[in-house]
């Protein structure tokens, strides 16, 4: 009786961890140290780890946009046409409101209202996704595929498929400035992230989320509001792309309907990556910020080595597929244990 | 049984995934032996001439591994091969994606290379990042951008009277100089594309009197189906219609796919751009007349030249009045250009490269 509960309990230690939290750090590590180590050791200076703090934000925010709808179990394919639209309008805004010799208290204004817009613009956009998903029940692949093509042809109608360009240097700041030598956007990624780990966390809402990802049969039951929870977190999902675009344009100095349509495939690359189950229910957030840095390194790495983005894709690749044969197996072995378990209690 | 599979697979997929980074890591390897094969030949042969200081150049195209641009630093690093100096490497996005390519400058910039050589997918999109690698003393040159800011020099290689010119003269000679004739434009509101129309049409009312539109200029020319289509419906549309200019090239592929389907070879002349290891059955054929572009390798040969010469001379772009190849250069406040396009024959077909 004795040696049964000694074995119980390792079980239960061996079942309990989950083994991705392991792999991705020893990835980075494994990665890091490599890449240091073959630009003998250029990679880790100030320059190019802030070069890389600046290439982050954008596709972090994008990734938590994505993870947020893959945990109730959908998906948010429209991230980047609401990130584009939101932008456009931003850009408007503030083109067309700000002259060249405005007052710097005036274009301040403008600047505050032009953001304010553009996210809650953003986040109708995601209300409009939550609608689909959640009310109206339309699977989240095949709603947000259809709202991708539709806030790409708003921005497209608006634009004519030019870029806007020429916004307030104030407004660059935000995209290009430093706070005691961190980059701004990396800053404001940052703090977003914890407000989405508080949200998940520590508020109902999020627990929910999570939940409906695992079952939202038996969520709906225990009288939970399944449709409002997904509409909060489509609502999420547009906001975090409302900011990403606030970081995009100000980067890069205007606004496109067009811009990163890569970001759509890499975001959901790296929400899965980071441990997030594609079918819901089971979410990490640091796990998708590893994931992130670890793609960050991997890519400017090869860039440093000059070695051609091919070979980048091809690893991307390679890191995908074994990750998840690693998923796979720890999966199989962690059910297998949590079967035994249940039997020899 | 079941168990042993399901190994045989794991370890099939394990072997795969070495096998994928020791080609990754050793493609690196080989990559940068040969770098630095070039670079010790290059130090060879100028430290021969004089104790020179070899410049390390990062070209940054809009995509990498497209032929336009593996041709065209072919060209760059043959020209560096042979004059030194020079020391080029690649670094660009996989996709054309203005973003990514910003992203790839960055990574670029934190490198510290002499100079930057960029072809930009959008130039508003980069002024930011290429500011910044100005300010951490970084030569850029841009190409196929003359409005510009945040660049010491930007290289053309097209001038429109000129290509237009090519175009209407191919056309009149393939057309006898008379007859019917249309333009089409890879898309009405592309303005470098109207632009060469309005100078072949400029050119035409000059030199042709005996030549005339039958419409004014359709779109389709970067749509092999559309263009296709196109040239059916105008050839059926207009019985005088004898010849059209292509622009944009996809264009000429689809005329010479719709006269062949129609028999047409001989009777109706295509003229326009197109690249040159596609158009070459067609050319072969006749069913296209005249292939007009320039060429890449020669283009980077010549990039290489400007690079070299503006950074030995402290970037006075005024002192460029000829370049290798194509001889007469025009420089018009920081931008350079000289012309590249020229007539793509049987003869000459595999020397573009792409």
């Amino acid at each position: 009786m004795k040696k049964h509960k000694i074995n119980y309990d390792k079980l239960k230690r061996t079942a309990g961890m989950n083994l991705d939290q392991i792999l991705l750090p020893i990835l980075l590590v494994v990665i890091l140290s490599f890449m240091s180590v073959a630009t003998s050791f250029e990679f880790l200076s100030f320059t190019n780890i802030r070069s890389m703090a600046f290439q982050i934000p954008e596709l972090g925010l994008f990734s938590m946009a994505m993870m947020l709808a893959m945990m109730t179990g959908g998906i948010d394919l429209s991230v980047i046409s609401t990130a584009n639209f939101s932008g456009v309008i931003m850009a408007l805004i503030m083109t067309k409101a700000v002259a060249e010799n405005s007052t710097s208290g005036y274009t301040f204004f403008i600047v505050v209202i032009a953001i304010v817009v553009g996210l809650v613009i953003a986040m109708i956009l995601g209300l409009l996704n939550g609608i689909l998903v959640g009310y109206i029940k339309i699977s989240p692949v095949l709603a947000t595929l259809s709202t991708m093509i539709l806030y790409e042809g708003f921005s497209l109608s608006i634009t004519k498929g030019k870029g806007i360009s020429g916004l307030p240097n104030m407004f660059l700041k935000i995209g290009n400035g430093s706070i005691l030598g961190i980059p701004l956007p990396f800053i404001i990624f940052a703090i977003f992230v914890v407000i989405i780990l508080i949200i998940i966390q520590r508020t109902p809402v999020g627990k929910y989320q999570v939940m409906i990802g695992s079952n939202a049969e038996a969520v709906e039951y225990s009288g939970i509001n399944v449709k409002k929870t997904i509409l909060y977190t489509y609502m999420l999902s547009g906001l975090m792309s409302g900011i990403a675009s606030v970081i995009m344009i100000s980067r890069i100095n205007s606004a496109n309907a067009r811009f990163g349509t890569s970001y759509v495939l890499l975001s959901v690359l790296i929400a899965v990556l980071g441990g997030t189950n594609p079918e819901g229910g089971y979410v990490r957030v640091g796990g998708v910020i590893l994931a992130l840095f670890t793609l960050q390194i991997l890519n400017s790495g090869i860039n440093a080595l000059g070695i051609s983005q091919f070979v980048a894709l091809t690893m991307w690749g390679v890191l995908l597929v074994l990750i998840i044969i690693y998923r796979r197996f720890a999966t199989n072995l962690r059910n297998k244990y949590l079967r035994e378990n249940a039997r020899n209690q | 049984m079941v168990n042993v599979v399901k190994k045989l697979v794991f370890m099939g997929f394990v072997f795969t995934l070495v096998t994928g980074l020791i080609l990754g890591l050793s493609g690196c390897t080989s990559k940068s032996e040969s770098n630095e094969e070039t670079a010790t030949k290059t130090e060879e042969s100028t430290s021969k001439i004089t104790e020179e200081k070899i410049l390390e150049v990062v070209f940054v195209p809009k995509i990498t591994g497209i032929p336009w641009f593996n041709a065209m630093e072919k060209g760059m690093k043959d020209y560096a091969k042979e004059f030194g100096g020079l020391n080029i490497s690649v670094s660009g996005p996989a996709e054309a994606d203005p973003l990514q390519q910003v992203k790839a400058l960055e990574d670029v910039i934190a490198r510290k290379p002499d100079v930057i050589v960029v072809v930009p997918n959008d130039t508003q999109v980069l002024e930011p990042v290429l500011e910044k690698a100005r300010a951490a003393g970084i030569l850029v040159i841009s190409q196929e951008a003359s409005s510009i800011e945040n660049a010491d020099a930007d290289i053309e290689f097209l001038f429109i009277d000129r290509v237009g010119q090519q175009y209407m003269d191919a056309l009149a000679k393939g057309m006898g100089e008379k007859g019917g004739y249309a333009i089409m434009v890879g898309g009405l509101t592309v303005e470098n594309h109207n632009a060469r129309a309005d100078a072949a049409i400029a050119y035409q009312k000059e030199n042709y009197p005996d030549m005339y539109e039958v419409t004014s200029r359709v779109e389709g020319s970067e749509d092999v189906s559309q263009a296709h289509d196109t040239t059916l419906e105008l050839i059926k549309a207009h019985e005088d219609l004898g010849g059209m200019i292509y622009i944009g090239t996809n264009g000429p592929i689809g005329a010479a796919t719709a006269i062949q389907e129609k028999n047409l070879i001989g009777k109706f002349v295509v003229v326009g751009t197109a690249v040159p290891s596609q158009a070459k059955p067609f050319i072969e054929d006749g069913s296209i007349t005249s292939a007009i572009i320039g060429s890449p390798y020669n283009i980077g040969y010549v990039t290489s030249y400007v690079v070299k010469t503006l950074s030995e001379n402290g970037m006075d772009i005024s002192s460029i009045t000829e370049v290798p190849i194509y001889g007469e250069t025009v420089a018009d406040g920081k931008v350079i250009t000289f012309h590249a396009d020229s007539e793509v024959t049987l003869e000459n077909i595999d020397s573009f490269g792409f």
